[in-house]
């Protein structure tokens, strides 16, 4: 009994260590109080003000478009790359495969600095279209990797069978293959398009100054003070984050209870 | 359709993988509605010469024989066969209806056609009211069912079937058997099925073909092989042997027309002296041979009773295993040679004990010479 309360706290404590700075941030945007680390008491003001303001709404708008556009894009390239993969591949295709995930692992400082002189020389303006392609390329390893897991789950008889009873092998793909990966593609695509709302250094170097996006927003609206109203943005964001990777989640659980 | 051709007919087709030969050099000969097994062990190319019917491979050499024609390079979308996979590969984000519906779906028949077939199909294999299901909500019996139903509706000339009863438990395994049987005798298709399992082997087939290495040891009737295992593996392979090296010392005159050109000889067998057996024509003396005796074939009498059978070699009994209904000995012979000896059980006859002397009996006929 003993060890079992003990090895609690210790769960416990680590939890605590996770989520107390983002449950402070979440208090403090219902504190009535502006300035300090004072309670001042219960209020939806902040919230409230976020919604009219123009600067917030419109640097929102651009995130959600990003992110929309990049994981539309990533999600098709990633499940396009997973699927034209061998099924059973050799060692030194598997090496190979490391250059989809390196990515991943890249400081993305210098991914960042590398789009800016990438954008540079190709003289690409750097705004909507800049961040489009940068967040493509920082998704499509995530999509990449979720949707070739559920590949690896999947029975390469399937395609075989439906081969064998007269399909084409693009009909296989179209009618067996890629229905049975649609949970890992939608769980891809959410969780695409939750990191590419939450990049704050990629955007901050390649959006420019006209496009501004949700991050950006809140980073410029801390150089003076931390304002109630950016805790209220931030826990919104944080939501927002949570339920699409727990919806992510669920997506990739409910597929497994279908297949076996 | 008509008799004189062959449902499939396999001439000189070698398959290799990187530098691994899985096929070296198969010819057979799959007759019109014969249930036909491909038998061996895993990496005998068994399934490789399956997937080359279904066109799943193509052969780097040899001709594949579909019907009489030529399918060694058509895709397995084109060819008239169709197979039950392993595992059955239901495809599980669709009913059980239209699993089955698939294939008629492919080759765009009328809905109504469609719906017709896959009913019939469904009421084939006693499933006509589970059509609505996912496959996970089935039993591995109805599973393998559907997967049965799923190929046969599209009406092939030859059905394949991949370990089709591997996934099963060992009860359900006895009853799919008679239920194979009985669907293969109902719908008059050849059926040729891989197996590693021996006895199902045995049970299902007309005919069996044993592979080893990529190559056919024997092809034959269940019994043929069983009783005339023509190589040392086949005999290894198929039911349970003693395998005893021996010279053959003389080869009798005698003809014995009915056996079909064997000869009576008299074998030297390492552990057992001399012993007498039937040979193929062209044996001659001082030839080496492995004799084949199976368990079942040798009858155990006390020591210092009246001798029965021509061959009989004194031994000692060293374990006894009963089993119901049968009962399995381990003897050691006087110049210590260990033989398998089963017994079916009687209650007129008890269980012999370990440590007891027994003299080790059987007939000519009963052993048989086996090639290397």
């Amino acid at each position: 009994m003993r060890r079992i309360s003990l090895l609690a706290a210790a769960g416990w404590t680590t939890l605590a260590f996770l989520y107390l700075p983002i449950l402070v941030l979440v208090v403090f945007s219902f504190n009535s109080s502006k300035y300090g680390a004072s309670w001042g008491g219960f209020t939806w003001d902040w919230y409230a003000k976020l919604f009219s303001d123009h600067k917030i709404l419109s640097s929102t708008w651009n995130s959600l478009v990003v992110a929309a556009l990049s994981a539309a894009l990533s999600t098709a390239m990633g499940t396009f790359a997973a699927v034209a993969r061998g099924r059973q591949p050799t060692a030194a295709e598997r090496a190979k495969e490391a250059f989809f995930y390196i990515p991943l692992i890249i400081p993305e400082l210098m991914l960042a600095v590398g789009f800016l002189l990438f954008f540079g020389t190709l003289k690409v303006d750097l705004g909507l279209w800049a961040l489009v392609i940068a967040h493509t390329t920082l998704n499509l390893p995530i999509v990449w990797l979720i949707v070739k897991a559920r590949l690896e789950k999947l029975d390469p008889r399937l395609e075989d069978a439906a081969v064998d009873l007269g399909a084409t092998r693009w009909q296989a793909l179209l009618r067996i293959t890629l229905p049975l990966l649609a949970p890992a593609v939608a769980a891809g695509g959410l969780m695409a398009f939750i990191i590419s709302v939450d990049c704050f250094l990629i955007s901050f170097f390649v959006a420019g100054p006209s496009t501004t996006t949700l991050p950006i927003q809140i980073y410029s609206m801390l150089k003076y003070a931390i304002s109630p109203e950016v805790n209220a943005l931030s826990t919104l964001l944080f939501l927002a984050s949570l339920a699409a990777v727990v919806a992510a989640w669920l997506l990739q659980g409910g597929e497994d209870a279908a297949i076996h | 359709m008509s008799a004189a051709v062959p449902s499939i007919e396999l001439k000189g087709v070698r398959k290799r993988f990187g530098s691994a030969v899985a096929v070296d050099g198969v010819d057979l000969t799959i007759g019109d509605g014969e249930f036909f097994a491909l038998l061996g062990p895993s990496g005998c190319g068994k399934t490789t010469l399956l997937r080359m019917i279904a066109g799943f491979e193509f052969p780097d050499s040899g001709r594949v024989l579909v019907e009489g024609k030529d399918v060694a390079r058509v895709p397995p979308n084109e060819r008239p066969v169709n197979m039950v996979f392993q595992h059955y590969a239901l495809f599980p984000h669709m009913t059980v209806a239209d699993n089955v519906a698939f294939g008629l779906r492919m080759k765009r028949l009328p809905q109504d056609e469609v719906v017709d077939r896959a009913a019939e199909g469904l009421r084939t294999v006693r499933l006509e009211s589970l059509g609505g299901r996912y496959p996970h909500q089935l039993s591995g019996g109805q599973q393998q069912r559907v997967a049965l139903a799923r190929a046969l509706v599209n009406r092939p000339e030859v059905l394949l079937l991949d370990e089709p009863l591997a996934a099963l438990d060992e009860r359900l395994r006895q009853d799919m058997r008679v239920e194979l049987k009985a669907l293969q005798a109902k719908v008059g298709i050849s059926f040729v099925f891989v197996t590693h399992d021996q006895e199902e082997a045995l049970a299902l087939a007309d005919r069996i073909a044993v592979m080893r290495a990529g190559r056919i040891e024997q092809v034959g009737t269940p019994q043929e092989v069983y009783e005339a295992p023509a190589t040392r593996f086949v005999a290894d392979f198929v039911g349970v042997s003693n395998l005893l090296p021996g010279a053959v010392v003389e080869v009798e005159p005698l003809l014995m027309e009915a056996e079909g050109g064997t000869r009576r000889a008299l074998l030297e067998v390492g552990g057992l002296g001399r012993v007498s057996a039937f040979l193929m024509n062209g044996a001659r003396a001082g030839d080496s041979v492995t004799l084949c005796l199976r368990p079942e074939r040798i009858h155990l009498a006390s020591d210092g009773s009246e001798a029965e059978l021509e061959n009989r070699v004194p031994g000692i009994v060293q374990s006894t295993v009963f089993l119901g209904g049968e009962v399995r000995y381990r003897v050691m012979t006087a110049s210590g040679r260990e033989l398998d000896a089963h017994e079916i059980s009687s209650p007129l006859r008890p269980v012999r004990r370990p440590g007891e002397r027994v003299l080790v009996q059987w007939r000519a006929e009963d052993a048989r010479p086996v090639r290397e």
